[in-house]
């Protein structure tokens, strides 16, 4: 069997789609690891300007708490461009995104180049093209009976063909991680820790297994077909299928098929929210002071103080609920996408490197908790709390005929000294829990393997080696 | 004898299994893409429809609306992605669409941006190439390498004749698979009896053919050369592939990231202080007329004149911002362009910005959405200022409509004869390097 993993390394290491191969990934590893400094040097400017204006100037009524940018995003960026870069708490624990800067949404949407599109996309070809001719090309050649003619079983052959091709997409993965590892952390020592490497290590066991997935396949493919021209068509044709079709119309399909209201509808319900939850409040107030139910101006104001924060909370909630809508959505998209091992390996990797919308989620829950801490803050300098909604309102009424203007109340600013003030702490999920999420899409892809390689097996145990 | 060559070329080509394979694949996603792009499009139109119905002036902000494209079922472009809806009142000209959430609420772009668009476009530009590739490869040197080469040209058979006759039955077969996917397309449109198909989408669906086969073609001729150049099938289509993921993957994706490296966007804090420069003479005046103008709202007492004046004010400063937004959008385009520029050599990249022309899902389509926009502000503040100068007169009026102009089919195909001839351009090329080399070529 080493014998014939030994033929076959040396047979592919010279082959065109090898070399090629080779000098691909490792240019464009090179060049992600260049667009990722650039980047990230970028993100954490904004970062650390917000996060002095936060610690300089923290705010009562709005604060702003920006995101840490992710220091393995060349790993798997998991769309962080797409991420606002913070969030804005105001009291009562309402969160609403802070806008990331310019993003210039005409540009083509080209997927980021970081490593797992170089393993999801790139090596999953290569590794179609380096398997594809494995069984029928031998058979073409009459190579194949040949061999099969010495004592040595056709699964062992299928075996020692898979181990060649693995042992030979591993070496320009390790050759192009390590260059990229050592590139960046030129500009960002502070990369190399030791929870960082294991996350890299766990992501590159990742890519193996999802790697082998598209070598079993390409070896069952060229077992069961005779032709090697039909074989790589019938490969490339599931390829397309797999990483590209398969992901990108999941979106189109959840926002279908979804039964949760579109965002129209959800729009339309708004206005008769604000008018039921807040105007007719309000209206109700006017009659009452008609009614002659106030004593004073200040008595009027704060009772429509109390009445549009209550109404508020219903426009609030509308939104939030929302925003859950979109998000069960997103988690509908990603649902259905997962049927492709392409998706499960992207969120794998993602969850391995902590990146993501489920980063973001561990983000707004931290706040969450914090936000406690920050009302009790307030309520200890300001003395009320003030929640707020996406809309401030006005009107007025006349009280004994003299002018009284409603409004909407706003947060206050605390105006003494905040040096006591309780700052929020981006803290990074525990490595376990990163593994634990991975779990269920690593466990996806250990299924397609185990499926492929029994098909694989199989398939060449019948196979006409003629 | 021309003719016999490309009669039995046809025959070969759809006796072939990837032939079939491919044919079946085409047609299939074809239909399916197009099924489900046409259910999502019903869903978007009607949705536009009913938002428009329901347009009034709320409080003083109006929404003015996108309209959804019919032919974004074929070629989304950037139709889906940018959402519909943008909200105008005297005080802000926005140069960005949203959801209808609208812009602060909001959450269409995110969801929708990592999503790249199945649809014919893609399938033309991905697939189809992919599948030229594999009707090609083995043109010459298969015939090579199974003898019949040297056969074929025993008889009295010039060596331009073959490899024309070749490039005409690929050319014919290339031909008969899209017309057939783009027929069926456009049969799924027109029996959806809610799409609303007029004369002019038939002679876009026309163009987008055209350009589609001629993207084609030129992958073809490119197979045609490498497969006179090499003497193996096995090497002639390794080349090619990696030449495909090269051209369709690894090279549009790099022309982006360059663009964004040659051409940087300024960030918000710039644009603040632009506008800020650009409003400074006037700024006295605002902050004077703004303080009258809460007084005002404070007190109750309604004064006719500072309502004007605030108005005016604010208006001005609404649109001399505007001014600068749309400078900064301009300059978004611009990178596009660069993108587009950097991204030349790649027929994907051209054959994009063809159809995405045809289709009006591009940015050049966006843009003039919002100059529309911006006429459309001006009658708004006109019929606007008469709620202050003659109240009568403004609950008489009614609010502007907003009309968004077609344009003409001309203007579409002179803006693509460039990318145009640059496909033509590459596939001439690549066919006169075939038959140079083939000329030249050792056919034993």
């Amino acid at each position: 069997m080493l014998t014939i993993i030994h033929r076959e390394i040396t047979e592919k290491i010279h082959s065109l789609q090898f070399i090629t191969l080779f000098i691909v990934a490792t240019a464009l590893f090179i060049i992600s690891s260049g667009i990722f400094i650039q980047q990230y040097s970028l993100r954490s400017t904004f970062y650390e300007d917000g996060i002095n204006e936060t610690h300089l100037n923290p705010s009562t009524a709005r604060l702003k708490i920006f995101q840490r940018p992710n220091p393995l995003g060349f790993v798997a960026d998991g769309g962080a461009r797409f991420e606002p870069a913070g969030i804005v708490l105001t009291p009562k624990g309402r969160q609403s995104a802070l806008e990331s800067g310019p993003e210039n949404f005409k540009l083509d949407i080209v997927p980021e180049l970081d490593w797992a599109f170089l393993f999801k996309i790139i090596f999953s070809l290569y590794a179609l093209l380096l398997t594809f001719r494995s069984v029928s090309g031998e058979k073409e050649q009459g190579t194949l009976r040949l061999i099969l003619a010495n004592s040595l079983s056709r699964p062992r052959l299928l075996i020692a063909k898979y181990l060649s091709t693995m042992i030979l997409l591993t070496l320009p993965i390790v050759t192009g991680m390590l260059i990229s590892l050592i590139y960046i952390s030129f500009s960002m020592p502070e990369i190399l820790t030791l929870s960082n490497l294991l996350r890299i290590t766990g992501t590159l066991l990742l890519t193996l297994a999802y790697l082998s997935i598209f070598v079993l396949l390409g070896l069952l493919a060229s077992t069961l077909i005779e032709k090697s021209s039909v074989v790589l068509l019938s490969l490339l044709s599931i390829w397309i299928f797999m990483v590209i079709i398969i992901p990108n119309t999941s979106g189109i399909l959840a926002d279908t098929f979804s039964p949760l209201p579109s965002e129209y509808e959800t729009s339309q319900k708004v206005g008769p929210i604000i008018q039921n939850a807040v105007w007719e409040k309000i209206d109700g107030l006017k009659i009452r002071i008609q009614n002659g139910e106030f004593q004073s101006k200040e008595e009027i104001i704060k009772e429509s103080n109390r009445l549009f924060q209550e109404g508020q909370i219903d426009v609030a909630k509308h939104y939030h609920e929302y925003e859950n809508a979109m998000q069960s959505r997103s988690n509908l998209a990603a649902n259905i996408s997962r049927f492709s091992p392409t998706a499960l390996f992207q969120y794998a990797a993602q969850s391995m490197v902590n990146s993501g919308p489920d980063r973001e989620t561990w983000f707004r829950n931290n706040i969450t908790e914090y936000s406690e801490t920050y009302d009790d803050y307030i309520l200890s300098k300001v003395g009320e709390l003030v929640g707020t909604s996406y809309f401030s309102f006005s009107t007025s009424t006349t009280f004994n005929g003299e002018h009284v203007n409603l409004v909407s109340p706003e947060p206050k600013e605390y105006d003494g000294n905040k040096s006591d003030f309780p700052h929020f702490i981006d803290v990074v999920p525990p490595f376990s829990q990163n593994i634990r999420s991975a779990m269920l899409d690593f466990c996806g892809i250990l299924i397609w393997n185990l499926l492929l390689a029994s098909c694989a097996i199989l398939a060449i145990r019948r196979c006409d080696v003629r | 004898m021309l003719k016999t060559i490309f009669l039995r070329e046809l025959l070969e080509y759809f006796k072939s299994t990837k032939f079939l394979i491919g044919f079946c694949i085409v047609l299939f996603l074809m239909s399916t893409s197009t099924y489900l792009n046409m259910t999502e499009y019903v869903q978007r139109h009607q949705d536009y429809l009913s938002a428009v119905e329901k347009v009034t002036t709320r409080g003083f902000s109006v929404d003015v609306l996108r309209e959804p494209q019919v032919m974004s079922v074929l070629i989304q472009g950037k139709d889906r992605k940018l959402g519909n809806q943008l909200e105008i009142n005297y005080m802000r000209i926005p140069v960005e669409t949203s959801g209808y959430m609208g812009g602060f609420a909001s959450q269409h772009h995110r969801f929708l941006a990592g999503f790249q668009a199945i649809d014919y476009a893609f399938i033309v530009r991905v697939v189809m190439s992919l599948l030229v590739i594999f009707l090609a490869y083995n043109a010459i040197c298969g015939e090579k390498m199974q003898g019949t080469l040297k056969l074929a040209l025993s008889n009295a058979l010039p060596r331009d004749k073959l490899i024309l006759g070749k490039l005409l039955g690929g050319l014919a077969i290339i031909g008969i698979m899209l017309i057939s996917a783009t027929l069926a397309c456009l049969l799924l449109l027109m029996i959806n009896p809610q799409i609303a198909l007029q004369g002019i989408h038939y002679t876009r669906l026309a163009g987008i053919t055209a350009s589609s086969a001629l993207y084609l073609a030129m992958f073809f001729c490119m197979g045609l050369y490498i497969s006179v150049l090499v003497n193996k099938s096995g090497t002639s289509l390794m080349i090619l592939l990696q030449i495909w993921v090269f051209l369709i993957i690894i090279y549009p994706n790099l022309s982006v990231y360059l663009a964004k490296k040659i051409i940087t966007l300024p960030g918000k804090e710039q644009l603040a202080d632009q506008k800020r420069a650009v409003f400074e003479p006037y700024q006295k005046e605002y902050d004077i007329n703004r303080k009258a103008f809460h007084d005002m709202i404070v007190s109750g007492k309604r004064d006719k004149n500072i309502l004007i004046n605030n108005f005016n004010i604010t208006a001005q400063r609404a649109a001399m911002n505007h001014l600068v937004d749309m400078e900064y959008s301009q300059q978004m385009t611009r990178q596009m362009h660069v993108g587009h520029q950097l991204g030349t050599l790649s027929p994907a990249v051209l054959y994009d910005s063809i159809v995405q022309g045809f289709a009006r899902t591009d940015v050049s389509a966006f843009d003039r959405f919002l100059k529309e926009v911006k006429i459309y502000w001006d009658q708004y503040i006109e019929q606007y200022k008469l709620r202050y100068t003659d109240r009568e007169a403004y609950k008489n009026s009614d609010l502007p409509v907003f009309k968004s102009s077609q344009q003409s089919i001309s203007v579409i195909i002179a803006d693509s004869i460039k990318p145009h001839i640059l496909l033509l351009m590459f596939s001439v090329l690549f066919f006169v390097l075939a038959y140079t080399s083939f000329l030249r070529k050792d056919v034993r």
